[in-house]
């Protein structure tokens, strides 16, 4: 049957499971958007405002439901506004696949009408990227692409179609390429043997979870191989919900902003397990003052990971799942009540000086803390929470009692502002595609959500049941927050006039309140979530209020400071 | 402190490949001294040669970031012998 490289391109996409596209139309694309006409009935499109929240909707969509992101998106400005949410996407090891409209295929090169090298403009933000130039490698491409996009560490590719190959006709398409065995090409479980033998000696063992446990489904495995060797367990901010919060052996989040205990005793643990998590600078704070007593066992899908900033010990070169399965029946049955005891000595020492005050309800304004600990409260731990970047998402990362897997969406790597808006709306069509009934709530500071606000159109046009939280203290908090500390307190450009969000939400036809008093804001909260569509509330905020325990930069997690 | 090195790359060379693993050099500020890039046969991966002072460390992390290239099929760091200039003959 003779198709167009644009209907070939469809058919391909629903060959791979595709249920939905996050994107934008525009020349390039056109002949696509006319195909997907055509499917409307078996492919949804969801048209969100800019392409920056197609990508971070498409990364929503792939960390809820566990299947790749696509969005789509037109040639030139089309193409360049994916670029941010293709890093986010490769530094949070998100699979997703990015379609692009490309100028005919003779016109290349020639600075035509909307032409940007999108090859060459997101070589470093892709795992892949590949550009079609005929009809018939359309379907065998888009099938090669959502095979990276899945094997080994995911991570985004971005398939460039000219517009000529859309348009042509394919009698017969190319034949699928032999699957590229990247996950199998570097497995290497040859230390497993050693890795017990580490664990089932230590005095002081210590387990770090990070987001490959979430991404290979390890969650079970993990905390299998936690209770059998009786070891602490903390988790990176991407690894949060991997293991139970109120475990007895869960000790918190690692970090600049994660717990005190997790952190510094992490300078004296013997034998560090660290799994599915890349020792990366917010964890480790400066290298040569970490863990250099300890020694490490590192799990990862990814051999690039492995000795790149701390060296490993035995390195276990497979997916979280697949190496914690098969590490827990050669470890012996152990306890380490003392050791244990260490980390609830620190707990008390950060609930005194920080956790106890931040919830008292004793200043005037409300705090950061309160508002997240009543959401997970009035949640009970079950909700789907996506967070900005900023003061708001180490607070909600620290107050949150994450009591169900994968309960947390954030930009960790990156750090992009503007994250969570339209990953949120992603999250809530995964969410619904998994069949899971959660709250899915997106909280923001006031700075974040202004730099992709328009995703509000997006988000009432599709009437999804997303809460959106807005955290407002009229700054930019965590720039506030260091230049007070490290800047002698020259605030330069950190503080917002805003819009009025409730006024901004209902203009864009959504349910919105603001609440500035502590009286009102279990009610404000309790009717935020109990609206049947999308809703926003605006939280007025303490405008000053600093997020404590801080790793100062460039210091070592033992230098973390409580105030 | 830095050691001569030749890292050897095999890839297939699809569009933009050779970009790809140039990035590789540039994101660790990586001067590649010399290359030599050989694809005569469309059945096997091109081979390429790429000639540079680098600390171990740093041979190593990009093996690793190269192996992490979906393309490359095989990749090593061979560490050049330093071999002393011959002697000048004395009039």
């Amino acid at each position: 049957m003779q198709q167009s490289g644009a209907q070939a391109l469809v058919e391909a996409l629903l060959e791979q499971g595709t249920d939905v596209i996050f994107g934008y139309p525009g020349g390039a694309i056109m002949p696509v958007y006319d195909a997907l006409h055509g499917a409307r009935n078996r492919l949804r499109h969801v048209l969100v405002r800019h392409e920056q929240g197609a990508t971070h909707a498409a990364q929503g969509y792939a960390r809820a439901s566990g299947r790749p992101g696509v969005c789509l998106a037109t040639s030139g400005p089309g193409a360049t506004n994916l670029v941010t949410g293709l890093t986010d996407a490769l530094m949070d090891s998100t699979p997703m696949v990015c379609i692009t409209g490309q100028v005919p295929g003779a016109k290349l090169g020639t600075d035509a009408f909307q032409e940007a090298d999108v090859i060459g403009l997101t070589l470093a933000a892709t795992k892949w990227n590949c550009q079609v130039t005929r009809a018939r490698d359309v379907a065998p491409t888009i099938a090669r692409a959502f095979q990276v996009a899945r094997e080994g560490r995911p991570g985004p590719v971005l398939v460039d179609i000219t517009r000529d190959a859309q348009s042509g006709i394919v009698d017969a398409p190319a034949p699928v390429p032999a699957p590229w065995r990247y996950a199998a090409r570097h497995r290497d479980l040859s230390g497993l043997a050693r890795a017990a033998e580490l664990i089932n000696g230590a005095e002081r063992p210590y387990l770090l979870l990070g987001h490959g446990v979430t991404l290979a489904g390890a969650e079970q495995a993990a905390l299998a191989v936690a209770e059998r060797a009786g070891m602490p367990v903390a988790a990176t901010l991407l690894g949060l919900s991997a293991f139970p919060v109120e475990h007895p052996q869960y000790v918190g989040m690692l970090g600049m902003h994660g717990n005190y205990g997790a952190n510094l005793l992490t300078n004296e643990a013997d034998v560090i397990l660290a799994v599915g998590m890349r020792f990366d600078d917010r964890v480790t704070g400066r290298l040569d003052g970490y863990a250099r007593q300890a020694r490490i066992v590192h799990v990862d899908v990814d051999p690039a990971q492995v000795n790149r900033h701390v060296p490993a010990e035995v390195a276990l070169i497979a997916d979280a799942r697949e190496a914690l399965e098969a590490l827990a029946p050669l470890l012996a049955p152990r306890r380490h009540p003392d050791w244990l005891a260490r980390f609830r000595e620190h707990d008390a020492l950060e609930h005194a000086a920080v956790i106890g005050p931040e919830l008292a309800g004793a200043c005037e304004s409300i705090r950061m803390g309160e508002v997240v600990d009543r959401l997970s409260c009035l949640t009970r731990g079950q909700a789907l929470l996506i967070t900005d970047v900023g003061q708001h998402q180490m607070i909600a990362a620290r107050h949150y009692r994450f009591a169900r897997r994968a309960g947390h969406i954030t930009s960790g790597g990156l750090g992009t502002m503007g994250f969570a808006l339209p990953a949120a709306i992603g999250a809530a069509i995964g969410c619904a595609a998994r069949g899971e009934d959660r709250p899915v709530v997106a909280v923001a500071g006031d700075g974040g959500v202004q730099m992709t606000v328009q995703e509000l159109g997006t988000l009432a046009q599709e009437a999804l049941p997303v809460k959106v939280v807005v955290l407002n203290n009229e700054h930019l908090g965590m720039v506030r927050q260091w230049q007070e500390l490290f800047f002698e307190g020259r605030l330069s450009e950190v503080r917002l006039k805003n819009p009025d969000f409730v006024m901004l939400a209902r203009g864009y036809g959504i349910e919105a309140a603001t609440v500035s008093a502590r009286a009102g804001l279990d009610a404000a909260l309790e009717a935020l979530l109990s609206h049947p569509g999308p809703a926003l509330l605006e939280v007025r905020v303490g405008r000053e209020d600093n997020v404590f325990p801080m790793i100062p930069a460039g210091a070592t997690v033992s230098e973390m400071r409580l105030s | 402190m830095e050691r001569p090195y030749t890292i050897h790359v095999h890839a297939h060379n699809d569009h933009g490949v050779l970009q790809r693993i140039l990035l590789a050099f540039s994101r660790r500020r990586l001067r590649v001294r010399a290359l030599q890039f050989l694809d005569r046969c469309e059945d096997r991966p091109a081979d390429m040669q790429f000639d540079l002072d680098c600390r171990p460390e740093h041979a190593r992390d990009l093996v690793a970031q190269l192996r992490a290239i979906v393309e490359v099929t095989q990749v090593w760091a061979e560490e050049l012998e330093v071999q002393a200039p011959p002697r000048q003959a004395v009039a």
